[in-house]
């Protein structure tokens, strides 16, 4: 314990407790006064990791120290053994009938964690070799990734053991984020790992599914890492010590209030370091790749700040970016605590910024999913959705509409790309499932981030940028260092938004709730004196057709709302003289019609000319005309020359 | 039968049987037909239209009765164009095949179209004035079946180039990036496409020289390609080549505008059309002055004909 409690405040760690203030060190500020201030350390791991970069293996020992943290006495722990998943092709990970998303290219060299001791030690009782009496997989069941460990004793509540580890890994060829390609190295999963315990003593264990990331308690970090001299090393939390030694570098990194621990090694790698709002960001990239860290570091300079403002103040002193080289690329665009992978060619041109992109979304997880500890199997929409929707917000908030690209004239946005990927899948399944249930990686990837996003960016559109922020603010500081669920989400924007926007994102998420504003009908002709038949004054008069001389015209406009979500949207009426009229309409019921009347006839109307619904099943039926008329002057100049340009490359 | 050594017999008849003359060398302009080259824009211009139209259609269908019509593809963030392109996407192989068979056609009207272009540019009335367009016609018709083979030839022969140099070049970025690194073993990937590139554009030199030797010469493909062959030197290559660079120039200049205009409508776009057409006109001019470089390098190499009008 004393070497714990030495730990923490090295590493600027209070006690496991809430809302303390901030030690020196850290760097809270005023304004993030309501937030915790450190997390309840649960689960902390001392190791040295040795790295064989020949073999692709990497020798682990060290310590696991532990608290039950939840009500009821433990009387089994759940380790994670994700590396098993790349062990054979009878693992879940392998064996799942899965297609699309990522994780699908065949595996070139397996993978595996052997755990070769695993030794309680408890004040006053004798250490025991758990691992004899290990359960590595079920009845039945091949897949080694969630083993169950059973304990001699219980442990109580509150109370903690020590754990003495030792182990050996076999990196599997690049797959899923971790692995190795050529001399890259990139770490991650290596570790037996407890499971979190929730609160109520179930564990959230699971196997390593395809689809599904990872779930775990908050501790503090210490591992060293050695590695061969000519490698350099990047991971988790800040260097405290650095030495060479026999040919061997030597790393110790220490992080608290973390939840995992990832590092790379390659003797490739350049690097560029900056301080950006007091983090210490250093970017690890291939040779070659100067111009990718360069804009690395750019987003990162927006982005700090900027999430900071929104979420609440990046907590920790560093930030690690990994860009592998392309022959490791699977390793790119995945989150660990204060280490982030990007991606991208070294030519990425600049008119589709991706780079920005991967390097914005992945730093987000900083927040949901590192800050905000979500369950990632069970809820993938909490860390992947909330996360590409701050993701979308940042780069709109940064480049502008042409978030995602420009060029000729049309820019393209991170919104509009999420909105029409999104809307694909809106039929298929709910959004908020847990990841394995998920029928193909497509879906997952459609709704658990596309989907997602354009239910918060719709949100934002119809009611407004700040409700919007404080609802997803007070989200992200009320359970910082936390492990929240979907209902505190819902509730966060019912405090903020309302009841009825409340409605809306539960519909969303869980009821594959869905939406088509239609304009149906647009009427419009000349004012008519009365004609026909009437009986006035005793007397029976034939009143024949006849133009109104005013000038004035009448008409109507039928919008039509289909689906299970509402939203108040804009109806936008133009006149045959290019003038506008917009009328609000709450659209809570099924369609409305809206009267005109006016001294210029009504030419069309548009529902929701601004796109703010962007979960709008169809776009294409939003609009309506008077009377029929076909005009594309613009795409037909551009489609002609474009076609007349192409011929010419063609014809002799 | 004509005695093959009779060059005259080669000479390439007019629409009313009346021979046309052969020019002197210097005299094979472009500039001489400006009407063909003229012409010839103006076949471009109805080959986009009848190429775009199926695109432009879908278009209409979907946005052209919306108030702001098509301007709304424009609209920031590009939602709107996105989301058209995605519903369509299930047309995209319909659309394909369209532009493969209005490609297919196009191309081999081009060859005739060449053809008549190198008769304008090689020869001319016994007065020396042009020919005109449809007697060119009906003069280069002996000269397609050649002509369209040579250009077949050199397509499939550009096409597999074209695959083999991918390939090639996939197989080295992905083969050196462990020893040399990604950005070196892309540097090895590029210069093979580039040199695959730069045997692509000799062909293309030589199919243009050999296409415009049939028709000087009226004889048959071998005997093309071999007076090509003979004709080929790097100032001609050169010649080919800074009209290529000079001919993207305009390219941009019309993309610039595009980008600076966008969606705007109104004078605007008149502007942009007209810029748009002059950019393919100007195209269309730089080609023609290339083939008429290619005609004067045939006739540098090929016997004299007898230039008597009948």
């Amino acid at each position: 314990m004393a070497v714990v409690a030495t730990l923490l405040s090295w590493v600027g760690v209070g006690s496991a407790s809430a809302v303390s203030p901030p030690p020196d060190g850290t760097r809270e500020s005023a304004s993030d006064a309501p937030i915790r201030a450190h997390a309840d350390l649960v689960a902390s791991y001392t190791f040295r990791a040795t790295l064989d970069p020949v073999g692709h293996t990497v020798r682990g020992e060290g310590t696991i120290h532990w608290t039950n943290a939840s009500s009821v006495p433990v009387s089994e722990l759940w380790v994670h053994l994700y590396l098993n998943a790349f062990k054979n092709d009878r693992s879940d990970f392998l064996r799942e009938p899965i297609l699309g998303f990522r994780g699908s290219a065949p595996i070139q060299d397996w993978g595996a964690i052997d755990v070769r001791t695993f030794v309680m030690r408890r004040p006053g009782k004798e250490s025991v070799d758990l691992w004899l009496h290990s359960d590595l997989h079920r009845k039945e069941d091949e897949d080694e990734t969630d083993a169950r460990v059973p304990l001699p004793t219980p442990v109580l509540p509150g109370e903690a053991i020590d754990i003495d580890v030792t182990w050996d890994d076999k990196l599997p060829s690049i797959l899923e984020r971790t692995g190795y390609a050529g001399s890259f190295h990139f770490v991650g999963q290596w570790f037996p790992k407890i499971a979190r315990l929730e609160p109520n003593g179930r564990w959230a264990h699971f196997p390593f599914h395809r689809l599904a990331e990872f779930y775990s308690d908050f501790g503090i970090y210490d591992v060293t890492v050695d590695v061969p001299s000519s490698f350099v090393i990047g991971a988790t939390g800040p260097v405290v010590e650095r030495r060479i030694e026999g040919g061997r570098r030597i790393e110790r990194h220490v992080q608290g209030d973390v939840h995992d621990f990832a590092w790379s090694a390659y003797d490739r790698f350049d690097e560029k370091e900056e301080t950006i709002d007091g983090v210490d960001v250093r970017v690890l990239f291939p040779r070659g790749y100067t111009f990718d860290a360069t804009r690395e570091l750019a987003t990162l300079r927006f982005a700090i700040p900027h999430f900071g403002s929104l979420y609440g103040r990046y907590p920790y002193s560093v930030l690690t970016v990994v860009h592998p080289p392309r022959e490791a690329a699977e390793a790119g665009g995945m989150e660990y605590p204060t280490l982030i992978t990007t991606g991208g060619a070294w030519y990425a041109p600049l008119f589709a910024p991706m780079v920005e992109l991967v390097t914005m979304h992945e730093f987000g997880h900083q927040y949901f999913y590192g800050l905000v500890a979500t369950d990632e199997v069970s809820w993938p929409f909490l860390d992947e959705g909330v996360n590409s929707y701050a993701e979308e917000e940042a780069l709109e908030a940064w480049l502008g509409a042409g978030s995602l690209g420009q060029w000729s004239g049309f820019t393209l946005s991170d919104a509009a790309v999420q909105a029409v990927l999104g809307n694909r899948a809106e039929h298929d399944e709910p959004v908020a499932q847990a990841a394995p249930l998920f029928r193909t990686g497509e879906d997952y990837s459609l709704l658990v981030y596309e989907r997602t996003a354009t239910i918060l960016e719709t949100l934002r559109r119809v009611y407004g940028d700040e409700p919007i922020r404080r609802a997803l603010g007070r989200y992200a500081r009320r359970f910082r260092f936390e492990h929240p669920g979907p209902d505190d989400l819902a509730r966060s924007f019912e405090v903020e938004v309302g009841a009825r926007a409340g409605d809306a994102l539960h519909a969303a998420l869980f009821n594959e709730g869905w939406v088509d504003y239609t304009v149906s009908e647009v009427s419009s002709r000349s004012s008519e004196t009365a004609a026909g038949i009437f009986d006035r004054d005793g007397k029976r008069v034939t009143l024949p057709r006849g133009k109104n001389t005013g000038g004035a015209y009448e008409g109507w406009v039928l919008v039509t709302r289909r689906g299970t979500l509402s939203f108040p949207v804009d109806i936008e009426l133009t006149r045959e003289d290019g003038t506008t009229e917009r009328v609000r309409w709450n659209a809570e019921e099924a369609s409305t019609r809206i009267p005109y009347h006016g001294t210029v006839a009504l030419s069309g109307a548009v529902v929701d000319p601004e796109h703010a619904v962007l979960l709008d099943d169809d776009l294409s039926n939003n609009h309506a005309a008077a009377e029929a008329v076909h005009r594309s002057p613009r795409v037909t100049e551009r489609l002609v020359y474009w076609a007349e340009l192409l011929l010419q490359a063609l014809v002799p | 039968m004509d005695d093959p050594l009779d060059d005259t017999c080669r000479l390439p008849r007019g629409a009313e049987g009346d021979r046309l003359v052969l020019l002197p060398n210097h005299a094979m302009r472009a500039r001489r037909c400006s009407r063909a080259v003229a012409a010839l824009w103006v076949w471009e211009v109805l080959a986009g239209v009848a190429t775009a139209w199926p695109v432009v259609a879908v278009v209409r269908s979907v946005y052209g009765s919306h108030p702001h019509a098509d301007a709304i593809l424009w609209e920031p963030g590009g939602l709107a164009l996105l989301d058209l392109l995605v519903r369509s996407l299930p047309l995209s192989g319909a659309l394909l095949a369209h532009l493969a068979v209005v490609a297919i056609f196009v191309a081999f009207i081009g060859v005739l179209l060449a053809s008549a272009l190198f008769v304008c540019i090689g020869f001319g009335d016994p007065d020396g004035g042009s020919p005109g367009l449809r007697r060119a016609l009906l003069a280069s018709l002996p000269a397609f079946g050649p002509s369209a083979a040579i250009f077949a030839t050199a397509l499939v022969f550009e096409a597999s180039l074209a695959a083999a140099s991918l390939t090639l070049a996939g197989l080295a970025a992905t083969g050196f990036e462990r020893s040399l690194g990604d950005v070196a073993a892309d540097g090895v990937a590029l210069s093979l496409v580039g040199v695959c590139a730069a045997a692509a554009a000799v062909a293309g030199v030589l199919q243009d020289v050999a296409r415009a030797a049939i028709v000087r010469t009226g004889t048959g493909v071998r005997e093309g390609v071999r007076t090509a062959l003979r004709a080929l030197s790097t100032s001609l290559i050169w010649s080919w080549g800074w009209r290529a660079v000079a001919s993207v120039v305009p390219i941009g200049f019309g993309a610039l505008l595009a980008e600076r205009l966008g969606g705007r409508g109104g004078f605007s776009l008149t502007l942009l059309f007209a810029v748009h057409q002059a950019v393919i006109l100007a195209r269309t001019a730089l080609r023609a002055s290339w083939l008429a470089r290619a005609m004067r390098a045939v006739d540098a190499v090929s016997r004299p004909l007898h230039t008597h009008a009948r």
